[in-house]
């Protein structure tokens, strides 16, 4: 099969709001893929989806050609956008842990990693920083020999030398046979390691192509395409329909300001209006 | 693969357990010793006061301990199904390549071992105390009346045994009601403890209602006539027996109750996890 995902009418729905909304989508093998979009658009629902930690409202999802199980599980290796790891464990503890449960998981790969990163093997995850944690949760992640790679969020939060470290990482250690799905907001960072590109608002795909054919089209860089996608109108204060039907337009900072001023708008004329009727 | 669950279930809870076990025996003996020397050698000049401070404060901590094992081995429990399933260790548990069932089978597994560990330590605990006190003689001859009775009537090793069962059973059942409580609980978007709290008051007032309901159903004419002649035919007017089918019984029901309760979680967990 040379497909590694095949979505049809995926659905997700959380108490009345669509997170997914009648998703289609195949993604084939050995590429690098952008998962694109603002926040609260659906990229984690989805990955989350592919991972079996949510059940979709309605529609399906095979991955390898089987439905989401243990066995898709065994190909699929998850970056999640949070720690997962348990208070008592030390590092080895949770290498021990992969190579029990991921026949792809290179042990030896993993501890070279973390090596490289001055990280030893007897260190107590609890009293690691944050960003350590999420140094040796990518090492594990990119040490697997998987077909599906979901990494959410990888880059998110982090300085822009550890950007460098995690893109890094991810491109020199991914299975070349299989298939890599990044979801982000900061395309700027990752495009070039894009071979394709999901956009994807309040739950839809709007676009899925290459990176190159989308470049050569638009004339412009995906990020720059991004923006235009999901372009916003910033706040400019609160226009009241009335009074722009009387050729007033009132911007300001806020309602409250706004009514202010219309209260004191509003007793000048009442006090012209007694004034003309004393006429 | 659910016997490596069981084995990183074990090392999580061990770390914290085996110091706790540790501390409680280590500290019935210091009990035991120091409350030996100060009412059994009360002629020690000088050190009379001394060690009846440090029985004192040896007595005080082992029974702040032996409360502190019985309230963090229930805490435990719940924290590790809690933390481990239904918090963000679930990213990690969820997504390893094994079936729902076996996550929950794993965690009800090593729960119910350490409980009954803690039931032996504790139990042990208050043996190395009556060693001290002579009272391990009481107890020696408790054990041979037992053991002499059992040699004339091998059908109370049944009964001993059976009794043995049923106590792990209803250890067992407790740990997945709780287990069906969370599982439960975690179904809000907030409050999830406050929904868990009334999933198990509400677990428990449908299993009073049910069993009502069944003693009401023996009651009734057909249904009573039906038991009974299947009870006389089984009991054969031996005392014994008439034990051992009421055993049997209840650990029936909390057989029962286990396996509701694990398809409820997992069914839940499956279909309807939320880990946000």
């Amino acid at each position: 099969m040379s497909e590694i995902v095949i979505c049809e009418g995926l659905t997700k729905v959380f108490s009345g709001c669509r997170a997914l909304d009648q998703v289609d989508l195949t993604i084939g093998r050995g590429r690098v893929i952008g998962l694109l979009g603002p926040n609260g658009s659906g990229k984690t629902t989805l990955i989350k989806i592919l991972n079996g930690l949510l059940q979709p409202t309605s529609g399906s999802v095979l991955i390898d050609g089987h439905k989401i199980g243990p066995y898709t599980k065994s190909i699929v290796s998850y970056l999640p956008d949070r720690n997962y790891f348990a208070d008592w464990m030390k590092v080895k503890d949770i290498f021990d842990l992969f190579s029990d449960f991921y026949a792809d998981f290179d042990r030896e790969k993993a501890e070279d990693m973390c090596r490289a990163l001055g990280i030893e093997g007897n260190a107590h995850l609890k009293t690691m920083s944050k960003g350590t944690k999420e140094k040796v949760q990518l090492i594990l992640v990119m040490s697997r020999q998987a077909q599906l790679y979901l990494l959410d969020e990888p880059i998110a939060g982090v300085d822009p030398a550890a950007r460098e470290y995690i893109l890094g990482t991810i491109i020199n250690n991914y299975n070349e046979d299989g298939t890599v799905i990044i979801s982000t907001h900061l395309i700027s960072d990752i495009e070039r390691i894009l071979d394709e590109v999901i956009f994807i608002r309040e739950g839809k795909i709007l676009c899925h192509e290459g990176v190159d054919e989308m470049k050569e089209r638009e004339g412009k860089s995906v990020d720059e395409v991004f923006r235009d996608y999901f372009r916003m109108t910033a706040y400019q204060g609160y226009r009241d329909p009335e009074r722009e039907t009387r050729g007033k337009t009132v911007y300001n900072a806020g309602r409250k300001d706004f009514e202010k001023r219309g209260q004191k708008e509003e007793k000048k004329e009442v006090e012209k209006g007694g004034e003309t009727n004393d006429r | 693969m659910t016997g490596k669950l069981i084995k990183y279930e074990f090392r999580s809870i061990l770390k914290i357990m085996g110091i706790g076990w540790a501390a409680l025996l280590s500290m019935a003996l210091f009990a035991g010793l120091f409350d030996h020397i100060t009412f059994r050698h009360n002629d020690m000049e000088g050190f009379g006061h001394l060690t009846e401070i440090a029985s004192a404060i040896t007595s005080f901590l082992y029974g702040s301990l032996f409360v502190a094992i019985i309230v963090v081995t229930v805490l435990i429990i719940l924290m590790r199904f809690y933390k481990g399933l239904l918090r963000d260790e679930g990213y990690l548990m969820h997504t390893l390549p094994m079936k729902t069932w076996q996550l929950i089978t794993a965690k009800g597994v090593v729960a119910a071992a350490v409980s009954l560990i803690s039931i032996l330590a504790a139990t042990l605990s208050v043996l190395i105390l009556m060693a001290f006190d002579g009272g391990i003689e009481y107890f020696g001859e408790f054990m041979e009346e037992l053991l002499r009775a059992l040699g004339q009537h091998p059908a109370y090793i049944a009964i001993l045994l059976e009794a043995l069962l049923l106590g792990v059973c209803w250890i067992a059942a407790m740990i997945y009601k709780a287990y069906a409580a969370l599982s439960i609980g975690q179904l809000a978007q907030k409050h999830r403890i406050a929904l868990s709290v009334g999933a198990w008051i509400g677990i428990g007032v449908i299993f009073l209602i049910f069993l009502s309901i069944l003693g009401n159903l023996s009651f009734s004419s057909a249904f009573s006539d039906w038991l009974e002649g299947l009870l006389e035919g089984i009991v054969n007017d031996s005392p014994l027996n008439a034990i051992q089918v009421g055993m049997w019984i209840l650990i029936l029901v909390e057989a029962v109750q286990i396996a509701i309760f694990h398809v409820v979680s997992e069914q839940i967990l499956r279909r309807k996890l939320n880990l946000e």
